[in-house]
């Protein structure tokens, strides 16, 4: 008795009625389908967050000084980083806020960079007028590019450039500054809020709130070319020695991408949890129906016993009928996963890539053939234990 | 070429077959002596009830005495597990049922073929082998058949087709005719007539005594017991 032969067997009768390997093959399809989809979309979700990653930081490394740990970041650090293949852009960051008609005041992100960022920051994409230049900015003029977001609430369908804004300061200051362009930075949450860029001199000098010296993030952008992990351990030396350790954060999209890799995976096991469940139930569903079809061919097993049929030959067949339809039942599980995910992807601006790993579609597919062995074998063995004078006689 | 000194087919020394409940014990078969000659041709025949069933599925191997010796071809098979059984009857005994056991879902083709694929034939040769059985029983036409599609005489061919296929020692029928008109039975006792003329040691389980009249020797079974052996 050839394996061969037993797998013809087992086909035949899973063939043989369709409609009962059908609904056995559903429960597994929906199954993994569901596992496949799950954990496709974290990883989606996943990559559509490093995306966006990659678009604010990119090949850049941020320094920013640890929270009460009293160090400041200035002009001397960026001096000492010039060594390095690397652009350095400092940045300060402060609130101000815009004085609306009722009264009200909306709160501004107000961030001083250097002149002409766009060159250095390609994410940072100019909509309408032009960004400061290097010598504006360094002479402190009130000028600013403002975010797409503000300029719509600000001015509506009218025309920034050439405007001017108030800036009212936490302390009931306030500055006045000229629009000379519009930015749009990325589709991220931070495009959701309005965002005022001037000039680092031009913010020491009128925020209150602000040191004149002092940044509170630099971006060092790692020149084409150079490792940045590489650079990031010189960036890390030439800190640590002007600074004491941990005083100054350093983080690049290396490590940002460890925290979000570390959070993926938490969202994934959820979801593929979640997905298991189901799988499991249409294992279930395999086992009932698989029971069902030993009951209803309970003289069909004696009448193979009697012309020769070994125990083991009938288990195998019965154990082979469970794991082709799950095997059956995993492979249109992932087609079917595949499908829909290409579908989501093509129409949603949060899932931009399709992703069905091929280490997904494998383990699911292994997983549903394993639950087929598994719920397989309880039928099988009730089935090679059948009597053959028992089982014919049932009628 | 000499005879060689053949055992026989069958030969039973105080065969017993018990029931047990836990109250009572019942005993379908008791203290049975049979001897069986290859090329005989008998008749089991006895009230329902009276044990000539499980006396048929003992000779056949689908069921192990409780106590007594049983020799098949020469050898004892009382204590052979489920397995080792199974292969004997694949190699040697050929089993005709009263309500046929033909799968639903294969043609008559397909049911012939069963037997060998359990007992490894190479594929190639299987085909082969089922439409010459089926020939025998006069059925190579209707080999593409389901058995939904044949009369009831025509699925019991099949049987006999599925039976010869394995070209057994023994041909095990129980009730052949049972299930059948009497133009149907004819048929089938005029093939099975010919396959003990030709050498085949055929026993049968019957209560037609028109039927156990085709047969050389009548074995009476009554209360588990052999009562008359008739000839």
């Amino acid at each position: 008795m050839r394996l061969v032969d037993i797998f013809a067997l087992a086909w035949e009768a899973l063939v043989g009625n369709r409609a009962r390997s059908f609904l056995a093959l559903l429960g597994i399809i929906i199954g993994v389908f569901a596992v496949v989809a799950m954990v496709s979309l974290g990883q989606m979700a996943t990559a559509s967050v490093m995306a966006g990653l990659e678009e604010v930081a990119g090949r850049s490394i941020l320094l920013q000084p640890a929270f009460g740990q009293g160090e400041t970041l200035g002009e001397e650090d960026l001096e000492a980083l010039a060594y390095l293949p690397v652009q350095p852009h400092p940045q300060v960051s402060a609130t101000a806020f815009r004085e609306l008609d009722d009264g009200q005041r909306q709160a501004l992100l107000l961030i001083g960079t250097v002149g002409d960022l766009p060159r250095i920051d390609p994410s940072v994409r100019i909509t309408k007028g032009r960004y400061f230049s290097t010598s504006e900015a360094a002479s402190g003029l009130p000028v600013a590019v403002i975010n797409l977001r503000l300029a719509q609430e600000v001015f509506g369908n009218g025309e920034p450039v050439g405007s001017s804004l108030r800036l009212t300061y936490p302390d009931g200051s306030w500055g006045e500054v000229s629009v000379v362009g519009v930015f749009e930075s990325g589709e991220g949450a931070a495009s959701q809020f309005p965002q005022v860029n001037v000039p680092v001199q031009f913010l020491w000098s009128s925020h209150p709130q602000t040191t004149p010296g002092e940044y509170s993030l630099i971006v060092v952008r790692v020149d084409p070319g150079y490792e940045i992990a590489e650079v990031q351990s010189y960036v890390e030396r030439i800190l640590n020695s002007r600074h004491p350790p941990g005083s100054i954060q350093i983080l690049s999209l290396a490590s940002l991408s460890r925290l979000v890799d570390n959070v993926s995976l938490v969202l994934q096991a959820l979801l593929g949890g979640i997905g298991g469940i189901s799988l499991l139930v249409g294992g279930v569903g395999i086992m009932n129906i698989m029971l069902v079809s030993v009951t209803e061919r309970t003289r069909e097993i004696g009448l193979r016993k009697a012309v020769g049929a070994s125990s083991a030959a009938i288990r195998t067949q019965f154990l082979l009928e469970a794991t082709l339809l799950t095997f059956a039942g995993g492979v249109i599980g992932v087609v079917l996963a595949a499908l829909v995910l290409f579908v989501v992807s093509r129409n949603s601006s949060f899932f931009p890539s399709f992703v069905l790993s091929p280490l997904t579609a494998e383990v699911a597919i292994l997983i549903s053939v394993a639950i087929g062995l598994f719920f397989g074998v309880f039928p099988a063995t009730r089935a090679a234990r059948l009597e053959p004078i028992q089982a014919l006689r049932s009628e | 070429m000499a005879p060689s000194p053949s055992p026989r087919l069958i030969e039973m020394q105080g065969v017993g077959k018990v029931y047990r409940t836990e109250a009572t014990e019942f005993w379908a078969l008791r203290e049975v002596d049979l001897t069986v000659e290859r090329g005989e041709y008998v008749a089991i025949m006895g009230p329902s009830g009276s044990g000539k069933s499980t006396l048929l599925q003992i000779i056949g191997l689908l069921d192990v005495p409780d106590v007594g010796v049983y020799r098949l071809d020469g050898s004892e098979v009382q204590s052979l597990a489920d397995d080792q059984r199974a292969v004997l009857r694949n190699r040697k005994i050929g089993f005709i049922f009263q309500s046929f056991f033909l799968l639903p879902r294969y043609t008559a083709l397909r049911n012939v073929i069963l037997p060998l694929i359990y007992r490894g034939t190479p594929p190639g040769q299987r085909e082969a082998l089922a439409r010459a059985a089926l020939s025998q029983v006069g059925l190579a036409e209707r080999m593409h058949h389901f058995p939904r599609q044949l009369s009831g005489g025509q699925q019991q061919r099949v049987a006999i087709a599925r039976a010869l296929v394995q070209d057994p020692e023994l041909l095990l029928a129980d009730e052949p005719t049972g299930n059948l008109d009497s133009r149907a039975s004819a048929e089938i006792m005029e093939i099975l007539d010919n396959l003990n003329r030709a050498g085949r040691t055929v026993i049968m389980v019957t209560h037609d005594p028109e039927v156990a009249k085709h047969t050389h020797r009548v074995v009476r079974v009554r209360d588990g017991r052999i009562s008359i052996e008739a000839s």
